[in-house]
């Protein structure tokens, strides 16, 4: 089978770019899918072609598998890249493609399907051999069960959605009265947000850091892992920043966790790219969190440590071609960082920000890399995710990989927005971030630390004098005529 | 164009004297400023406090841009008028920067007085509103006057209709007029604001009506209020007199301001203007330079050296009629032509700037003429030689070009001299005097001399013999009177010039008031230069 | 030279600032004192001197605020007219505005409520949370700008108090 001529790509924003530049580097034609608000933006730009969806909502167009499904008719794409998010998970997408006749570039949809349930997807890994969190098997039926499992396990406990993700759904509790409140409140957030209130309860673990592994597999059998991220900075579940490898993570561990990883994708008959994603307690205990059966947000860190092009290898599985590469042929270079753009006030509580993007410029240069689906001009508004760019830095250490993403964020230009990369930089300058202290509470538990600093009085009068010295207000037309003003105040 | 040389000592005993002299009379003339502006009973600050009004020093300080320059004009008004009661003529006018563009301002001063008007008052209004027209100026008017002084009454309504003309002509000439009133306006004063563009009025302080409260009741037994007579809210909403009611001073001064700011800005006449560069030569010594004597010459191009930039002058036919200096510098970067005395006027001299005004007239550069004359040649080789005629030549080229004239008396400017340099009566567009200028008719030594023979002359032929006590004493009082009236103080006081400067305030003057009149076009005439 | 403004850099810090230029540079005055500064076009942004100071910034004007890059890091400067305070301005807590973009979930006044401070007077979601704009004084309900399910940027005005005119400062 050979690869695919054209392919549509059923997403936006910087993802979509990222993908768009591959496919054209590997010259396969691509069709970017826009909703009416991202017609002007890079994707529609940088594809061949572009087709135009609607909806409801800005969202509900991206959503819309048939209108996708069209929209592969319409321009004859033969196979589709479903970015993240969106309909990436979305099985009975996957088979609608298939149905008509049409690639999808991902996971077979049973795969999608076991591991996108939380409960069995974490059966799974048990059986996989993969370790997972001491809790109930599956969602416990009310709350006295959820008492029960808790004071079988230990406090503290979790109370997660089974269907849930991004932090909804989930509740901590010390103690069984706690457990009770917050298993009503997790159920009911569950049932609102994802119409399935199933709540399971597992021990917490506290300061844990989120490690996971990316794994891909092809369709001859192959399944390898291209070593681990940490993404630990996370803020209300959010990631914000992740690095590979991890600091925590030696070469053992990571051939340990990487075959466990490898385990549960052939338990699964898991093929394309995945990832494993896992917490880590200060005892080096790996437990399952669970499995995301698409690309992630954060894949460029693996790709600069390890060389590989995940979004080319994807493309390659899903054409039927075995991976060209075994796990000896998979080696680790030097460190790499990214860091979340988000267009947030990091001073004011991270309110999402919007605005029209006056002034767009990237920094460049040697082992960086940014990954935006930006266009100067554009407005950025609540509709999207307020996430605008990734920001990945590259270097032979870690410290130097800090450096350099920090360079990177301060001469990063973007006007119009707030956006969070000044608070980026304060992250990574901490001492603690520095050390490699890092878990999923750092950035709560540091939050007076990362406040911005003062500034120094002449700085400030610099960024007065400039606003004045740029805004219409003192007007030039205003400005004394010479030599006038020269004469400056002169009274005899 | 090339660098003038100085060949000043500024060791020898001359130079150092004649320092001492006018570091004095530097001093002496910036304590009367701050006098004439500053110096007011306590009493008389603290009623405007109570009014609720801010002197007019404060106002003109919000109402011009921060660190632009000021050149007020006739700041020494009636210094010597009036017994000294009413510093400045009671009224601030000058050149100043608001929102950018070169206002004229004309503003009372409330705090003596009421800030009436007297005789010098309403010249001085005339002769600010004289400049705002020949230089096309907007005009600002601070108007906070209780009205003429009644007693001098007479002088005032001889000239003060003339304001209202004036005001008119403004208009028709397309220069734009704001008043601000911040207190009383009335009688014929209440014409300025209404014959202004647009005016502000602020609430329970500013008034306009014909006439007052007491004055209606007089007439016809009416009673009103001063808000309901003539008000900001009644005019501004009921009559339409006023356009804009604001509570405060300082609202009406930043109103005047926007409004100001959105008048469309001059274009003005091309003078070659070049990038400015601060004299070459100290202009602080010019005051070793200036003698301490009216009756002591020096050399006018020591002075030319240190107004112009760069100390640079280009000298026209230098060899020629020595005793008057025509050239071409820059000042400010403005191209002037400059005509300054080195002497008695002599034919040649008066023809060599006769021709040199032409050329500057025929290409459309200002002239500046620098005074240090006693008069033309006298005796009767000069008289059959024609000097008359030639002074004539002198007189008809320079009252007839079109470009702006500038003058400054830097030390005697007396008789005809006067005239043939611009003097005050020949109109050129400003005219600045030395401290230690005189200005007469003749000296009045001269003038002593000449009296005294004559009164002598008519006693004996009355049949009186004087003695010499009381000979001397017609020789005091004559010179007496010269001097009193010859003076600069004196003059300054009755507005025989814009105003009295420092010789080292000559060159932002000159910048300034060049910047001013080059707001209005410089129309060229065609015709031959004549080689006169 | 303009009539004094003030420069925020945010809601704490403002400076009042003039500018006084000639030619292609300026005299600002800030605080009272005076510099000696410039901007003028470099590449495709600008430089920027202040004194011996010199720095490369980018610059985005949006209304009243001035966006500017440079020393590392980008800033939102708001330019405000001291004068526009004067006089009418409406007591605080008139009008309640959305912190944040998002959608409106549930409008529980209707004009001519009386409401009490700390009332809530209508509940919108943003980003998948829930929040409830609260009276900050006792009133009126004078108007209800967004319809439930409509969505809004942030400032927008979503409840305003009739105003209670306030006698005015001497």
């Amino acid at each position: 089978m050979s690869l695919p001529s054209k392919v549509l790509v059923a997403n936006r924003g910087e993802i979509a770019v990222r993908i768009i530049r591959t496919l054209r580097r590997m010259e396969i034609e691509s069709v970017a899918v826009y909703h009416a608000l991202d017609a002007d933006g890079r994707a529609v730009r940088e594809a061949d072609e572009a087709v135009e969806l609607f909806g409801e909502t800005p969202v509900g167009a991206y959503l819309d598998s048939e209108a996708i499904i069209a929209a592969c008719a319409q321009s004859g794409a033969e196979a589709v890249h479903p970015g993240f998010g969106f309909l990436s998970e979305n099985a009975d997408f996957a088979e609608a493609l298939a149905a008509a006749g049409i690639l999808f570039i991902g996971p077979p949809p049973d795969a999608m399907r076991a591991m996108g349930d939380k409960i069995e997807s974490k059966r799974l890994a048990k059986a996989a051999g993969v370790p997972t969190l001491p809790g109930s098997e599956d969602a416990v039926a009310d709350v006295d069960e959820a008492i029960a499992v808790a004071d079988q396990i230990g406090y503290p406990v979790l109370l997660k959605a089974s269907a849930g993700g991004g932090g909804k759904g989930m509740r901590t509790a010390a103690d069984a009265d706690a457990c009770r409140e917050a298993f009503e409140r997790a159920s009911s957030e569950a049932l609102a947000s994802f119409g399935d209130g199933r709540v399971f309860v597992e021990r917490f673990v506290e300061r844990p850091r989120h490690i996971e592994i990316q794994v891909l597999a092809d369709t001859h059998g192959t399944v390898l892992h291209l070593g681990e991220r940490e993404c630990s900075i996370q803020r209300r579940y959010q990631k914000v920043i992740e690095e590979s490898p991890s600091p925590a993570v030696d070469e053992v561990t990571r051939e340990r966790i990487g075959q466990t990883a490898i385990d549960l994708a052939r338990a699964v008959g898991y093929t394309s790219a995945g990832t494993v994603e896992m917490i880590a307690d200060d005892d080096g205990g790996f437990y399952f969190l669970e499995m995301n059966t698409r690309l992630q947000v954060e894949h460029p860190v693996t790709e600069a440590v390890t060389g590989i092009d995940i979004v080319e290898q994807q493309v390659r599985i899903a054409a039927g071609e075995p991976l060209s590469f075994g796990q000896d042929d998979v080696h680790f270079n030097g460190h790499a960082i990214e860091a979340r753009v988000y267009a947030e006030d990091a001073d004011a509580g991270f309110l999402p920000a919007t605005g029209r993007l006056g002034v767009v410029r990237f920094p460049a240069g040697d082992g960086l890399r940014v990954d935006h689906g930006v266009v100067e001009g554009q407005e950025v508004t609540a509709s999207f995710d307020p996430m605008i760019a990734k920001v990945i830095a590259h270097a032979a250490t870690r410290e130097e990989a800090i450096e350099r993403l920090r360079s990177a964020l301060a001469a990063t230009v973007l006007l119009g927005v707030i956006t969070n990369t000044s608070y980026l930089e304060r992250v990574l300058a901490s001492p603690r971030f520095k050390a490699g202290d890092t878990h999923t509470g750092f950035l709560d538990e540091h939050r007076d630390a990362l406040a911005p600093r003062a500034l120094p009085a002449e700085l400030e009068r610099c960024l007065v004098a400039a606003a004045a010295l740029a805004s219409p207000r003192f007007d030039p037309r205003l400005a004394a005529p010479e030599p006038l003003a020269e004469m400056g105040e002169w009274r005899p | 164009m090339h660098r003038l040389e100085s060949h000043v000592d500024t060791s020898s005993p001359t130079y150092r004297a004649y320092r001492e002299h006018n570091l004095e009379l530097s001093a002496e003339l910036r304590e009367s400023l701050r006098s004439a502006r500053f110096d007011r009973p306590q009493r008389a600050l603290d009623r405007l406090a109570e009014q609720q009004k801010l002197p007019v020093r404060e106002r003109l300080e919000l109402l011009l841009d921060r660190g632009s320059p000021f050149l007020e004009l006739m700041p020494l008004a009636a210094n010597r008028h009036y017994d000294g009661e009413a510093p400045q003529a009671l009224l601030v006018t000058g050149v100043g920067v608001v929102s950018g563009r070169e206002v004229m301002v004309i503003a009372n001063d409330s705090s003596l007085k009421g800030g009436a008007w007297y005789p010098i008052t309403t010249r001085k209004i005339i002769r600010a509103l004289e400049i705002a027209l020949e230089n096309h100026l907007p005009v600002i008017h601070m108007l906070d006057s209780g009205g003429a002084n009644l007693n001098l009454q007479d002088e005032i309504y001889s000239t003060a209709g003339h304001i209202f003309q004036q005001q008119c002509h403004l208009s028709a000439r397309g220069i734009q007029q704001l008043a601000v009133v911040f207190g009383y306006c009335t009688a014929g004063a209440a014409y300025t604001p209404t014959l202004c563009d647009q005016t502000i009025m602020v609430r329970e302080r500013g008034c306009v009506f014909l006439a007052g409260p007491p004055l209606v009741k007089a007439a016809t037994g009416e009673e009103n209020t001063t808000e309901e007579l003539g008000g900001a809210d009644m005019h501004t909403s009921v009559s339409g007199v006023a356009d804009y009611a604001v509570d405060s001073e300082q609202e009406a001064l930043s109103l005047a301001r926007d409004i100001v700011g959105l008048w469309s800005r001059r274009e003005k006449s091309d003078s070659d203007r070049r990038v400015p560069e601060d004299p070459f030569h100290d202009p602080d010594e010019l005051y070793g330079i200036i003698p301490d004597d009216i009756k002591k010459q020096f050399e006018m191009r020591e002075v030319i050296a240190r107004i112009v930039d760069g100390s640079m002058f280009h000298e026209f036919k230098p060899a020629y009629g020595e005793t008057m200096v025509t050239g071409w510098a820059f000042i400010w970067g403005f191209k002037v032509g400059i005509v300054a005395n080195q002497g008695v006027i002599f034919s040649e001299a008066a023809n060599k700037a006769a021709t040199f005004m032409q050329l500057c007239d025929r290409d459309g550069i200002p002239l500046l003429f620098l005074h240090n004359v006693t008069g033309f040649m006298v005796g009767r080789e000069y008289e059959r030689r024609g000097i008359t005629k030639d002074g004539a030549k002198m007189l008809m080229v320079q009252a007839n070009v079109t470009v702006p004239k500038l003058s400054v008396l830097c030390h005697a400017s007396q008789g005809a001299g006067n005239y043939a340099m611009a003097g005050r009566t020949w109109d050129p567009r400003f005219i600045y005097a030395w401290p230690n200028s005189r200005s007469s008719i003749m000296g009045p030594e001269q003038a002593a001399d000449t009296m005294t023979q004559v009164r002598v002359a008519a006693m004996r032929r009355r049949g009186e013999d004087p003695s010499p006590e009381e000979i001397a004493l017609i020789t005091e009082e004559v010179t007496a009177y010269f001097e009193a009236t010859y003076h600069s103080y004196y003059l300054t006081s009755d507005l025989r010039d814009d105003g009295l400067i420092d010789p080292t305030d000559t060159r932002n003057t000159l910048g300034m008031s060049l910047s001013a009149v080059l707001n209005a076009p410089i129309v060229r005439q065609p015709g031959g230069v004549l080689r006169i | 030279m303009s009539r004094p403004f003030e420069i925020g850099i945010d809601s704490e810090r403002s400076h009042a600032v003039e500018v006084a230029r000639h030619g292609d540079s300026a005299t600002l005055t800030i605080d009272g004192r005076s510099y000696h500064g410039s901007l003028r076009p470099a590449g495709d942004g600008y430089e920027l001197t202040l004194e011996d100071r010199t720095e490369r910034v980018w610059t985005y004007v949006s209304g009243d605020t001035v966006w500017l890059h440079g020393f590392g890091a980008c800033w939102a400067m708001s330019v405000i007219d001291p004068e526009k305070n004067l006089a009418t301005t409406a007591l605080s807590g008139d009008l309640a505005s959305a912190p944040m973009p998002g959608t409106m979930i549930n409008v529980g006044v209707a004009p001519g409520d009386a409401v009490a401070a700390g009332q809530t007077l209508v509940v919108i979601e943003s980003m998948k949370m829930q929040s409830e704009i609260i009276a900050e004084r006792d009133g009126i309900v004078d108007r209800v700008f967004v319809a439930v399910g409509e969505t809004f940027d942030r400032g927008a005005p979503l409840v305003s108090l009739e105003i209670v005119a306030e006698p005015e400062e001497a």
